[in-house]
Order: C-alpha cells, then sequence, then structure tokens
C-alpha cells in the first residue's frame, strides 16, 4: 500500500507541478533586487530611529536595545538579549533542560522540577493540573512540583498524543491497523489519580479537533454529500460514523465541521448511553438557530457554540491572517538554520533555536507587530515548555 | 552603479531565469494555489538577493534559495496558533478534456489530504515526492533532523493510507446520505 500511495505522489505532485502556469516574467528579478533595496533602507531608518535611546516594544514591554552603527548592510544591525527572567515574568514561559544527566522543568518561578524521563521524544505541555509528555514507549504526566507522576502505555508505536483546548484533557490516538477506524483514550486531568478516562473508536474519515466534558468535535468531509445544504442528515448512519461509541463514552453531542466550508456544521444529540441522533441537524455555524441546536444538545453542560467556533475558525481560510514579512535582520540565518521551531498554544511568542544552544531566536506576537530579539535561555535548554494555562 | 554590483546584479538575473520556474512549481505545491506561490516566490528571491553576494560564489545558491522558500512557507500563517493549520482548498485546475474517472478521484482525494496536512509534513512530501531529494538533503533542506524528516513522512503517508486506505472513501463512492425530506 505504501509503495501505491508513493507512486500516486510522485506522479500526482509531478502531474499538479506541470499544470501549473507558466513563469514568464523578465522582470521578476528586478523585482527582487527593488524588494532588497526597500528592505535594506527600512533597517537603516530603523537604526537611526534606535540611536536615540531605548525603545519599549509591544505590549510585553521587552526592552529592545538600539540597534548600533550605521553603514552597509545586514552586519551593523545588533538587537538586544531578552533574558529569561523577562520571559519568565512576561510569558510565564518555563524551559525543559539536561542538567546532570537528567532532565528538569525549569520552572517560571525558577525552580527545578525533575522529570522521571530518559529522554523526553516530543513537545513537554503544561496543562491544566500536570505537565504532559511522549517517550518512545508511555505517555507521562507529572504534577507540577514533581512529586507524583503517571505513565501511561503508548497502545502502539503510531499512537500519538493531543491536547484539547482548554488544556485541561488529553488523548491518544491511535489508528486501527488498516487505517479505516480511529481509537481514542481521553483523560480527565481533574479527575482523581487521573482515572477518568473515556475511550470510543469512530470511523478514520473523521478527525477529533477538540472536546469538552460534554461534547467532541470532529472535521470531516460533509461538503461532497450536502455541498452546504441546510437541514437533517443521516450521515452517521449511512457512513457508520460510529457516533454511538462517542455517545457511550458519555458525550452528550457530537459536532462535525465541513472541511471544506468550514461553516457548515452538523450536530448530533447523543445520549451520553450510547445511543446517537437519528440524523444530524446541518446548517452554517452563525445561524442562531443552529447555534441553540449545539447548546442543547451538548445538555447546557457546558459552552459548547465557542468550542465549535473556535474549530471553524481554525479551519477557515479568511482568518488566516498572514504575518507580515518580518525582517529577521541579522537573524534570519539563525532563524532559517534553526533546527527547531515552537509556538506558544496561546499565540504570542514563536521560538526558533538548537537544543544545547546559549540562544534562541524570540518572535514576540504579544502586541499588534511581531518584535525579533535574541532570548537568552537557561543553561542546557533543551526546549520550551508548551504552557496551555 | 559599481561595476561589480552590475555584474553580480546580472548573475542573479541569469539565476533567476534559469531557476525560477523551478521554484514557482514547488511553491506551487507547498501553498495550493498560484497566487500564493508567486508571492512566496518574490519573497524568497528577495531574500536570495541580500545574500548574494555571500553565496553568488558558492555551489549552494539553490540549496539557499529552496531553505528560504521552505522556511517562509513554514512562517507565514504560523502566528495564529501553535497547531498548524491546512490552507486555502488546492485549486482545481480541472483537465476539462478528461472524463471523471476514478484515476482523477484519487487524486483529488489525495489533494484534499495534503492540503490539510501540517506545512512540514507537506514541505517533506514534496521534497521527497516531487524533487526526489534524499532524507539527508531534505533535512538540510528544512533545518531539521533525517529522523525528524523520516517520521515527518511516515506521519504524513499513514494519514493518506488512513484516508485513502478505503477504496470508497477514497473516490467518494460510498452511499450518499440521505435528506430528510
Amino acid at each position: 500500500m505504501s509503495d501505491d500511495i508513493e507512486a500516486l505522489l510522485r506522479s500526482g505532485m509531478a502531474e499538479r507541478a506541470g499544470a501549473a502556469p507558466t513563469v514568464d516574467d523578465p522582470g521578476l528579478a528586478d523585482l527582487a533586487i527593488a524588494g532588497a533595496g526597500r528592505l535594506r533602507r527600512r533597517r537603516r531608518v530603523a537604526s537611526a530611529a534606535g540611536g536615540a535611546g531605548l525603545a519599549v516594544l509591544g505590549a510585553a514591554a521587552f526592552v529592545w536595545n538600539p540597534w548600533i552603527g550605521f553603514g552597509d548592510g545586514d552586519r551593523d544591525q545588533m538587537a538586544a538579549d531578552t533574558s529569561t527572567v523577562e520571559v519568565q515574568d512576561e510569558f510565564a514561559m518555563e524551559f525543559v533542560v539536561y542538567e546532570d544527566e537528567a532532565y528538569h522543568v525549569f520552572n517560571e518561578d525558577g525552580d527545578t522540577i525533575p522529570l522521571d524521563v530518559d529522554e523526553p521524544t516530543s513537545d513537554v505541555y503544561k496543562l491544566s493540573t500536570a505537565y504532559l509528555w511522549e517517550t518512545e514507549t508511555e505517555v507521562w504526566t507529572a504534577s507540577f512540583d514533581g512529586q507524583s507522576g503517571t505513565a501511561v502505555e503508548r497502545p502502539s508505536a503510531e499512537t500519538s498524543i493531543d491536547v484539547n483546548g482548554a488544556g485541561d484533557q488529553y488523548l491518544m490516538y491511535t489508528p486501527s491497523t488498516d487505517y479505516s477506524m480511529s481509537d481514542y483514550e481521553v483523560t480527565n486531568l481533574s479527575s482523581p489519580d487521573l482515572s477518568e478516562t473515556a475511550t470510543f473508536t469512530t470511523s478514520a474519515v473523521m478527525t477529533l479537533e477538540d472536546w469538552d466534558a460534554s461534547t467532541v468535535v470532529f472535521t470531516t468531509d460533509l461538503h461532497s454529500s450536502a455541498a452546504g445544504e441546510s437541514g437533517e442528515w443521516y450521515f452517521n448512519s449511512e457512513y457508520d460514523l460510529g457516533l454511538e461509541a462517542v455517545s457511550a463514552a458519555g458525550y452528550e453531542s457530537a459536532v462535525l465541521v465541513d472541511t471544506t466550508d468550514p461553516n457548515f456544521v452538523c450536530v448530533s444529540d447523543l445520549d451520553a448511553a450510547g445511543t446517537a441522533s437519528g440524523g444530524e441537524q446541518c446548517g452554517l455555524i452563525d445561524d442562531e438557530e443552529v447555534q441553540a441546536q449545539i447548546d442543547v444538545a451538548s445538555g447546557r453542560n457546558s459552552d459548547p457554540v465557542p468550542l465549535v467556533q473556535g474549530v471553524v475558525e481554525s479551519y477557515s481560510f479568511d482568518t488566516m491572517i498572514e504575518v507580515p514579512e518580518l525582517d529577521l535582520g541579522e537573524y534570519e540565518g539563525e532563524y532559517n538554520n534553526a533546527s527547531s521551531i515552537w509556538s506558544d498554544p496561546k499565540g504570542e511568542w514563536e521560538l526558533a533555536g538548537n537544543p544545547g544552544d546559549e540562544t534562541w531566536i524570540l518572535i514576540d506576537s504579544s502586541g499588534e507587530t511581531p518584535v525579533v530579539s535574541e532570548l537568552e535561555v537557561p543553561e542546557g535548554a533543551v526546549q520550551p515548555v508548551l504552557s496551555y494555562t | 552603479m559599481s561595476e561589480i554590483k552590475s555584474s553580480q546584479d546580472e548573475e542573479f538575473r541569469e539565476y533567476v531565469a534559469a531557476r525560477s520556474a523551478a521554484l514557482h512549481r514547488a511553491a506551487y505545491l507547498l501553498t495550493g494555489n498560484w497566487a500564493t506561490a508567486e508571492d512566496l516566490v518574490q519573497t524568497t528571491l528577495t531574500k536570495t538577493y541580500l545574500a548574494w553576494s555571500r553565496i553568488r560564489t558558492t555551489d549552494s545558491v539553490d540549496a539557499y534559495a529552496r531553505r528560504i522558500l521552505y522556511n517562509t512557507n513554514a512562517s507565514w500563517w504560523r502566528k495564529r496558533s501553535n497547531r498548524e493549520k491546512p490552507t486555502e482548498v488546492f485549486e482545481d485546475r480541472v483537465d476539462h478534456s478528461r472524463d471523471f474517472t476514478e484515476h482523477s478521484a484519487v487524486r483529488d482525494a489525495m489533494w484534499r489530504h495534503i492540503a490539510a496536512l501540517p506545512k512540514r509534513q507537506r514541505a517533506v512530501l514534496v521534497l521527497r515526492y516531487y524533487e526526489n531529494r534524499t532524507d539527508q538533503q531534505i533535512a538540510d533542506i528544512l533545518g531539521i533532523s533525517v529522523g525528524t524528516v523520516k517520521s515527518q513522512a511516515s506521519r504524513a503517508l499513514a494519514g493518506m493510507r488512513k484516508r485513502l486506505g478505503t477504496p470508497s472513501a477514497a473516490l467518494g463512492l460510498t452511499m450518499e446520505p440521505r435528506k430528510a425530506a
């Protein structure tokens, strides 16, 4: 099967690229040359403006030391360091450090929390009540003081983890051997000893995107069948989506978001006991009637509409705001050569760097305009902790 | 303009003339639409020109440009969230000379899947299956480890197998869901 898919990819990509419009723009190089000239001039202006003193950039109030020096090219730009303490204060940023042949979390208060692990093989997350990380064979959670930890065996090598938007639950996702079904095991971190888990198996044509205590939100292809037509549809019964299993796991409702037009959603009212509604009520997420259906289907045990809207927004092209071209200045090379790029779950910062380096590149996105600086990271830092709190 | 700069600019123009079509095709596969691909290539060429005096005499001009292309694409839209998001649906460039066939249905399903992949996975697929790069070359271009290349490719292929593995799902030939009267 893999060979078939690889052959399909090779031929498909060649065909697709071959169908691309022909490029015949003799002015392309001159446009690039002119654009480069504008960039250089902008940097010089910025340098001159910065020379008068300190400039406080963005809401996070990082101190951006003036670029110094004038003259030719990019070498004359200098940006200030941002210290570990500053990002701990401003972003509550924490780091995973390797020290004394062991991994620790260097938390926002400057305390060191041991991680009982040989080597995390994934990002390390800070959720509502615990740290979460993966190894090759297990998924670990640990209390914030590091005093207690729980390991759960990964069902297979293909198991991956995901965190819900609220950061209070995580799941292990495992595809079936023929990739036709998806097994989910959801753990509620607020339950004693992490004993509260929900397990269900659904069709692989759906992808679980977010969830809370009563509502699960999947994305799938609705457009091919419904083409945006509102009303009652029967996706679950016709496609054997497996929403009954979601119901049996204790959920009150399931919302399907169309991957082609994410504003089009379908609501299935579950009874939290193994039964799904006969059909799904479908319509646009902005429709008050649809929102009321989502609300009612959840049993009003939570606030499901924002949950669904978050998934809709994340799939909506018109909300994908392109980051303005960011002039990385002298850090462009370091940024492009970074082996890892980490992004804050809350979207306030991005880091690019190499584990073990003394400095990483910080892009502060908390203000209206992204700001670049060089961040001094704690000794032995291998990655930032990605926090949902 | 000095003769040296004029000469360098001329070299850059020659490079662009020789390679821009290939960059555009890769950008088209990465972004899924031509307008964004053009923006991406223009940005890439501007950045490449900024470094031209350093890289023009090396053997790695094209590798540098490609690294810029792939990393610039990865950085766009990154601000929104830590979760990678699909870009817009791939434009359909329908071949009207051909009937709708099983072949094209599978291709369509494949492109829908590629359009929804995280950008790094999509970049790995384009480099591996369109540009026929080795994993080491892909790692060099993307600035990641070979292990990460393998894992990203593995995840992308697993997802594709999941999506295309069921012929009915791939072809969209399953029973149409009824709509209530």
